[in-house]
């Protein structure tokens, strides 16, 4: 799956997690720039993430993010 | 089950300020969560489900593991906040930190903490505020074995002592219920349940997408609680309570009993059958020539309900909706309290759009899946069973019975003294205590005051001298109709106050409130009382006795949107005329 087709699919998770109509998903988005983003809406979109693609993203990983354009490039090797 | 649902529920509780919705009709509801795990998200998710039950949520925010300083803390927020109910809910992962690892000293921690629990869940009980308790769902954790569950310094064996503890302290205490998660963990499956990469990361008390189900069990308990009960079930016939279709298969080509599809309606009228004998009463609605429906019902050989075991049958060509409305009259229920189950899609529909208070359930197409189904509904929640419960279906019964003969009987007077009532009216002792609780929290229609008397002031009526209550149980040629009136009073003053009057529908129209009245006006005379005074207060459902006082020869003292006053002189008064042979003890 391409980073663009992984984008389509989390944009909708990250909209309604964070409640956010507008929130646009690029690469270098973090919880810096989302109001609702702390660490329990992280878990909850976590939960989304894994649920939608079908995958167990490891706790550790899960936790230490540094950004939006990680959790794409997990998601899109996993769906190879 | 995927965590959609918990995502909706957080979603709706953020917007819950602006959601106008009913908002007048709503009672509020303030709640709380003590835990040892981090309950942030369930308190918003018990919420928005709480608003889903048409109540209005009030939450006392609480902390990450602060359960044993809040609750030791009686001067602190939660004491002084008018709770209704708190929510104890403790993670396995949090009590295995708080074990010793010295096994020696192991075997000693079921019994201290549930000691520890116990002073703080009757803090919050002593001071009126229901308690909810969840018992421990298991670990898988097995250190030693097969032996786990038999070796006292396992952990498994003393969460098991810890639930033992807490259903032994519910049994015994007024104001405190079961919230039953190990028997839910248990359904979903342990390793589903817990995750313990979110119990380290945000020590999450089980995976959030169980969270809506314990509110599902947490409102359903709150909901019974103050009334909002279901307790009558009315059935589709063909292919739900057998399989084909009664006009087209005839008796001997419905499926019941042989083969997968009839087995499964045999095991789903078995658990129908559990529920009647539990006291939930059984109907049916359904799209059929009569006379070919109860021959199936009665003569076929694998049917496990039979005629006896409806209270009404509705058998015809009208419509489902209207069906459904005369069973509510005729058994003198509220359509809130009834469950509709129809295999049809249509059917549901038009009901749930004509009567939107019937809890219409999507019933799965495959026959196999109904029981399963129906008790994750958990639909017919209680706290109390009373005998009266057990026996409620055969009541419900023979009113259809009372009801023919009531037909034929020209006039009312002569109907009731055919009918040989008895009453015994005495004060509520231990053994009426469940029962009248039960009465004042079910009775929507007729209670006058609709206070919801639960067991602690329950008991000051039956202490206190200048306070006065009593039950009707009542009996007649069909057999015992159980108590279905109960009436608490205070003295004050110059005049004897009444502070509830409930009574059951079934018993309308029977000269009961005469005899009650009686019984009032005379405990007023005995305690030299100059008055006896009355209220009414309005709610929704209680329009059948606004004018109670009325009509019984009270005078009105006040009145307004919300209610009336209304009073009576003792001195002035003479015992009514009944139909009904008292026995007084």
């Amino acid at each position: 799956m391409t980073k663009q087709e992984v984008i389509q699919k989390l944009q909708p998770i990250f909209r309604e997690v964070f409640m956010d109509e507008s929130l646009n998903i690029s690469e270098d988005l973090t919880a810096e720039n989302v109001e609702a983003w702390d660490s329990l809406s992280h878990i909850d979109m976590i939960i989304r993430v894994e649920e939608e693609f079908q995958i167990k993203i490891p706790t550790l990983k899960a936790a230490s993010m540094k950004n939006t354009g990680e959790l794409i490039t997990l998601i899109s090797e996993s769906q190879n | 089950m995927d965590s959609k649902r918990y995502i909706q529920l957080l979603k709706k509780f953020d917007g819950l300020d602006a959601d106008t919705e009913g908002e007048n009709t709503r009672s509020s509801v303030s709640y709380a969560i003590l835990s040892n795990s981090e309950t942030n998200q369930l308190q918003k998710c018990l919420g928005a489900r709480l608003f889903e039950q048409g109540f209005q949520p009030k939450l006392i925010k609480t902390e990450f593991n602060n359960f044993a300083t809040d609750s030791l803390d009686t001067e602190g927020e939660l004491f002084q906040s008018d709770l209704d109910f708190v929510f104890f809910v403790l993670s396995p992962m949090g009590l295995k930190e708080t074990i010793p690892s010295e096994l020696n000293e192991r075997s000693q921690f079921a019994s201290s903490f549930l000691s520890e629990l116990e002073m703080f869940v009757k803090n919050f009980s002593n001071k009126g505020v229901k308690v909810f308790l969840a018992n421990i769902p298991e670990t898988s954790e097995r250190v030693f074995g097969n032996m786990s569950r038999i070796y006292p310094a396992s952990f498994l064996y003393q969460i098991q002592a810890i639930n033992a503890g807490i259903n032994n302290l519910v049994a015994k205490s007024q104001g405190l219920y079961l919230v039953d998660l190990a028997s839910k963990a248990n359904y979903y499956g342990l390793s589903e349940w817990h995750d313990n990469g979110l119990w380290l990361q945000g020590k999450y008390p089980c995976h959030p997408r169980f969270f809506p189900t314990i509110c599902d069990e947490v409102s359903a308990i709150f909901s019974s609680l103050v009334g909002k009960i279901q307790k009558c079930l009315v059935l589709d016939l063909d292919n739900t309570l057998w399989g084909g279709v009664a006009g087209d298969d005839g008796i001997d080509g419905v499926k019941i009993g042989d083969g997968i599809v009839g087995e499964a309606h045999v095991q789903f009228q078995k658990y129908v059958l559990d529920l009647k004998n539990r006291g939930v009463v059984l109907t049916i609605a359904s799209k059929n020539y009569e006379d070919v429906a109860i021959d199936i019902i009665e003569n076929h050989p694998r049917m496990i309900l039979r005629k006896n075991d409806f209270a009404v049958i509705k058998a015809n060509w009208e419509d489902k909706a209207s069906n459904i409305q005369e069973i509510a009259a005729e058994l003198n229920i509220g359509l809130d309290s009834l469950v509709f189950l129809d295999d049809n899609p249509f059917e549901r529909g038009i009901v749930r759009d004509h009567l939107p208070q019937v809890c219409v359930p999507e019933l799965p197409e495959d026959p196999t899946e109904f029981v399963d189904f129906l008790t994750q509904l958990n639909l017919f929640e209680t706290t109390q069973f009373s005998d009266e419960d057990l026996s409620r279906s055969e009541f419900y019964y023979s009113e259809s019975e009372r009801k023919s003969l009531q037909k034929n009987a020209v006039d009312l007077k002569n109907y009731l003294s055919m009918l040989n009532m008895e009453a015994c009216v005495k004060p509520i002792d231990e053994k009426s205590l469940p029962r009248s609780v039960q009465l004042s929290q079910r009775s929507n229609q007729f209670n006058l005051r609709t206070q919801r008397i639960d067991e602690m002031t329950c008991e000051k009526y039956i202490k206190e001298p200048d306070k006065f209550c009593f039950t009707v149980d009542l009996t007649d040629k069909y057999g015992a109709l159980g108590i279905i009136s109960c009436v608490f009073m205070s003295l004050k003053k110059d005049h004897l106050y009444i502070d509830e009057f409930i009574m059951s529908c079934r018993v309308l129209k029977r000269t009961v409130e005469s005899l009650i009245f009686n019984e009032i006006l005379n405990i007023a005379k005995e305690n030299k009382a100059k008055f006896v005074v009355g209220e009414y207060i309005r709610t929704k459902k209680n329009k059948l006795v606004e004018n109670l006082y009325q009509d019984y020869g009270f005078e009105n003292t006040e009145r307004s949107d919300e209610g009336s006053l209304w009073r009576i002189e003792v001195s002035g008064f003479s015992d009514l005329d009944t139909s009904i042979k008292v026995k007084r003890s």
